[in-house]
């Protein structure tokens, strides 16, 4: 057997219940080398209190559940582990500018509104027909959207985006992404019909290029530059406009 | 209690629901769908899927060898008209998602290309790095967004299926958030509720896979089908059990023991070869190299690690460009979770418990005996898997029934009557749900109950199985249904209460377990998967090639019972690998 | 999902929360340093255009330590102001590709830096040839 040291975990705490406000609550966790974030969580669901609520699934970095705040950096609690932090001690908030729903779990609803918003599917004036086969695309092609088709929705980038939390009106940095990804794919028409978000104040202008959202994306996606680059397209977009009389970069 | 009133009610929300809901918003955009899903659709264990999906695609390739590949491979326990259907429609879905935008890899040419994988004849896999479900999920989640006549509830966790006139009429969610109950009233529902690998130890599922569908079926008079065929997948982490993708011996990645030595030479998968060749050493099918581990544990031959014993899997000879571009996804988690760089370093391996071949008895249109109950992807058993499924065929399976299930559910939803006032079941399961919150006098932890079933599973119900053993679990499992009746929670709260939610999962993976116990003990042979070390070591034809049927029975044990295989063209013969299996291989040549 | 009672944490003081909010808070208070450079350099044009004495008045003034540390100060900021921007241009402009391959953001970095700083050297050697 490994030898077991134990940490201190402290946890916010929120009962939408019986609270007005968050509070903290500190469990001390037997850990060894392998003992993630997220298994601490569950081994004081387990055995300390039952009513920690947290969400998790996957614990393998790729379904984007189990995304919270550790010593106020955004981290997906599956790939941080108990061992980096000790001997000091863990602080777990909920993924910071999301509203609490309870303890660790915060409400997703408006990240998969504006995901929604940016039409992430393929826009296509006239569909092939599946009998003729797929579409050409050689891996160049492949690599203009690759990486920002990456995303796994984990939403660590909107709490490392103070402008969110700010505004949220503001699309944000993985919806933007995603946006981009369907831009940048050579299958892909639809260009026109997105512009009009990007260009807009919710759209891409809305970023001031802090850019701690590409630092935390543990992805490797890199949301800063899909949204910097389409506030190139957005200022083409607009001169182009003026330009053509109907308007608009669509290729 | 809040009533949403819809055409189809879809339960899950992973690659197969996803499937399923857009096929009814094509083939019937006038139809409301509700689909239903305990996590945000995104983030079902679809997601996890690293290496492929099968399709035939190649000019080497037919579908009489997919077809070939998928009997032999489910050791004749596959119905075989289904699986003509199943491998006539694979490379369409495949089509299908690339044209929705997933992102599948390709050759210099823009074509897409395929890999070898285990039990395959000839390279068929289609694959997106090794991101494979990932890709797929979101293709199909981000594409189900444009149809208005699907509406989400996302975080909804279906408790029950709502009956009435012998005839399946909705469901009972809880609205997680909140912890309120709602009515989902449906001319039609579709169970899609994925895999219950969580009723073992070690396992390569996510938290949410705790065979919640395959209870509700069950409980309301569906049987569950072949359950004690459980796949334990070769190559997972030690005690996490993480997987490490098929696709890495797809790619050329080799299986060694302590000594360096490639074991399974000794196992009737040689010759040994240093490309991957199909069927051959590490592309030999999953059962067969989990039980080859197995002897080498037993031989003394396996590495000690901290988290148990494991073997090697090595990469390093591919070269690092090969791994980046085809394999990123285990790079990354190897250096997470074991903090090596596969490139440089073998990765420690064993097997863990992965996919369940059995399910919710459904015939190859995906209707089950419940009129009004249909059901695809994992929790089903629409009758391909068999006794063993062969990897890539069920990402392939999600999508070809995912989408049946959809046009058939709405043929049906079309012609019933609106659904009649369901109130009196939904308030029955809604009290007997409230009774396991409200219980005052309960003394057993929940994680106890739940620990004592993973450990019963992963002790009885293992790569090798004896009379003994099984018993053992069967005997520890009725236990744990009382034990479970006397739960006491620490959480007495309506919203957002995932140890609520947790008890009522556990209710539905005892189910479960015990039906996959008791189909294994009743089993009398040693076929695909289920191989027993007692006096029934071989497989008999002629008592058990049946699928077994687990029959729900109140406050009892399953009843057993058998019904036929569909067998059409391929006569039961023996499987073979390795050399052995070089006719077949011709045959791909040919 | 409709959750009941949400809690919406405060954003006061989110500046100071976290290095990297300071070093962009930093950035964008290089501008204020930037302005004054500009200011500074809008008086010399006055100065100039009312005549040889308001300029020379003007040029002691640039001599004084306080505009000497002023300028310094001015130099820090445009150097910071310059090398936050060079780290994430890579981020703000359209992949760039020599021969299909995409050039990596590391150097695109580095080769601005190095055009920075050749332009540097060449100013002073012209500075010190005067
Ligand atoms: C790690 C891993 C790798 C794999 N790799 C491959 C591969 O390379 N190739 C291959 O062919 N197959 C692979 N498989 C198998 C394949 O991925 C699965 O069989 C398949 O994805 C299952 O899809 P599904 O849609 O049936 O279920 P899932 O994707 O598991 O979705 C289940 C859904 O049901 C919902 N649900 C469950 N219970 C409830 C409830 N009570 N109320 C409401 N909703 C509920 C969940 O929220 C979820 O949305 C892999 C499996 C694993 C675990
Ligand atoms: S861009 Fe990165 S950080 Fe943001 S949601 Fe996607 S994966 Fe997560
Ligand atoms: S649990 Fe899925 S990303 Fe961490």
């Amino acid at each position: 057997m490994p030898d077991r040291r134990e940490i201190d975990i402290e946890v916010m705490r929120y009962n939408p219940e019986t609270d007005s406000e968050p509070h903290m609550q500190t469990f001390r966790v037997p850990f060894d080398e392998d003992t993630s974030v997220l298994m601490g969580l569950q081994y004081i669901k387990d055995h300390l209190d039952g009513s920690l609520t947290f969400r998790w699934s996957c614990r393998m970095a790729v379904c984007g559940s189990c995304g919270k705040m550790v010593n106020g950096v955004p981290k997906l609690s599956c790939k941080a582990f108990l061992r980096a932090y000790y001997p000091g001690k863990l602080r777990i908030e909920p993924l910071e500018h999301f509203p609490i729903v309870r303890d660790l779990a915060v409400d997703q609803t408006d990240f998969l509104e504006k995901l929604e918003a940016v039409k992430p599917w393929i826009i296509r004036k006239e569909e092939k027909p599946l009998s003729e086969g797929t579409y050409l695309q050689t891996p160049e092609e492949m690599a203009d959207y690759q990486q920002f088709s990456s995303c796994i929705n984990c939403l660590l980038c909107y709490s490392a985006c103070p402008q969110y939390g700010l505004d949220n009106a503001f699309t944000g940095p993985a919806a933007l992404s995603l946006l981009h990804r369907y831009n940048a794919d050579s299958r892909d028409e639809g260009k026109s019909e997105r512009m009009p978000l990007v260009n807009s104040e919710e759209g891409v202008w809305g970023c001031t290029l802090v850019g701690y959202c590409s630092e935390v994306c543990p992805k490797q996606v890199d949301p800063a530059a899909a949204v910097n680059r389409n506030k190139v397209n957005s200022t083409m977009d607009y001169f182009l406009r003026f330009l053509t009389p109907r308007g608009g970069v669509d290729s | 209690m809040q009533v949403v009133s819809t055409d189809v009610a879809i339960i899950g929300g992973g690659g197969a629901g996803l499937r399923a809901a857009i096929a009814i918003a094509e083939s019937a955009p006038e139809l409301k769908v509700s689909l239903v899903s305990k996590v945000v659709p995104m983030r079902s264990h679809t997601v996890a899927a690293e290496g492929g999906s099968a399709g035939v695609t190649t000019d080497v390739d037919t579908l009489d060898l997919h077809f070939h590949d998928t009997v032999a491979g489910g050791d004749w326990l596959c119905d075989q008209e289904v699986v003509d259907y199943f491998v006539e429609h694979c490379t369409e879905e495949m089509v299908q998602l690339e044209h929705w935008g997933c992102p599948w890899s390709r050759q210099e040419s823009g074509h897409t290309s395929v890999r070898n994988f285990g039990g395959m004849s000839t390279a068929r896999t289609w694959f997106a790095a090794d991101k494979t479900g990932f890709h797929m999920l979101h293709t199909l989640f981000q594409t189900s967004m444009k149809y208005p006549s699907i509406s989400r509830l996302d975080e909804y966790f279906a408790c029950d299926l709502l009956v009435d006139d012998g005839r399946c009429q909705g469901l009972l969610a809880i609205e997680v958030a909140t912890g309120d109950f709602v009515r989902v009233e449906a001319r039609a529902v579709i169970m899609a509720t994925g895999g219950a690998g969580r009723v073992f130890r070690q396992n390569t599922n996510a938290g949410i896979l705790t065979g919640d569908g395959m209870g509700m079926a069950y409980r309301h008079g569906v049987a569950l089908r072949d359950m004690e065929f459980v796949q334990y997948h070769p190559t997972t982490l030690p005690g996490s059990g993480i997987l490490i993708t098929e696709g890495c011996r797809g790619e050329g990645g080799y299986l060694t023991n302590k000594d360096g030595y490639r074991y399974l030479q000794d196992y009737a998968l040689g010759p040994v070869v240093t490309e991957p060749t199909p069927k051959t050493m590490e592309l030999g099918p999953r059962d067969r190299l989990s039980q080859a581990f197995w002897h080498e544990q037993q031989k003394g031959r396996t590495i000690d690690t901290p988290l148990g014993p494991a073997v090697h899997l090595e990469l390093m000879h591919l070269g690092q460009k090969k791994l980046a571009e085809r394999l990123p996804f285990i790079m990354e988690l190897s250096k997470t979770f074991l903090g090596i760089d596969a490139a440089s370093q073998a990765i420690p391996v064993c097997p863990s418990v992965h996919y369940t071949m059995g399910g919710i008895a459904a015939d190859g249109t995906t209707a089950t005996a419940l009129p009004g109950l249909f059901a695809c992807g994992e929790c089903s058993s629409v009758g391909i898997h068999g006794a063993n499924r062969l990897g890539s065929n069920s990402l392939a399976e999600l999508a070809v029934f995912g989408k049946l299930a959809g046009e058939n559910a709405a043929a049906f939803a079309r012609e019933q009557a609106p659904t009649r006032s369901l109130e009196r079941a939904a308030s029955e399961s809604e009290a007997s749900a409230l009774a396991i919150l409200s219980r005052q006098d309960g003394t057993e932890r929940l994680a106890s109950i739940r620990d004592d079933m993973t450990q019963a599973m992963s002790d009885g119900i293992g790569i090798y199985r004896t009379a003994d053993g099984m018993q053992a679990t069967c005997d520890v499992l009725d236990g744990l249904v009382d034990r479970l009746a006397h739960v006491r929670l620490d959480d007495s709260n309506r919203a957002f209460n995932t140890e609520w939610l947790g008890a009522i999962e556990l209710g539905f993976s005892l189910d479960v377990a015990r039906a996959m116990a008791y189909s294994a003990l009743n089993r009398r042979e040693s076929r695909g998967a289920h191989v027993r070390l007692d006096e029934y070591d071989g497989r008999d034809d002629q008592q058990f090639l049946r699928h077994t049927l687990a029959v729900f029975e109140a406050d009892a044990p399953p009843r057993i019972e058998y019904s036929n295989v569909n067998i059409t063209r391929l006569p039961p013969a023996e499987r073979v690998y390795g050399a052995a299996a070089k006719t077949t291989g011709d045959l791909a040549n040919a | 999902m409709t959750a009941r009672n949400t809690y919406v944490r405060p954003m006061t003081g989110w500046y100071r929360r976290n290095p990297h909010f300071v070093a962009y808070m930093l950035r964008e208070l290089t501008a204020v340093f930037l302005a004054a450079y500009a200011g500074m350099l809008l008086a010399g044009v006055i100065a100039l255009s009312r005549g040889p004495e308001a300029y020379a008045a003007f040029q002691e003034f640039l001599a004084s330590p306080l505009s000497v540390g002023l300028h310094v100060l001015i130099f820090i900021a445009a150097v910071y102001n310059a090398y936050t921007w060079f780290r994430i241009s890579p981020k703000a402009m359209p992949p760039i590709k020599l021969a299909g391959k995409r050039v990596p953001d590391r150097v695109i970095v580095v080769s601005q830096f190095a055009g920075c700083a050749g332009v540097f050297i060449v100013m002073l050697l012209l500075a010190g040839g005067l």
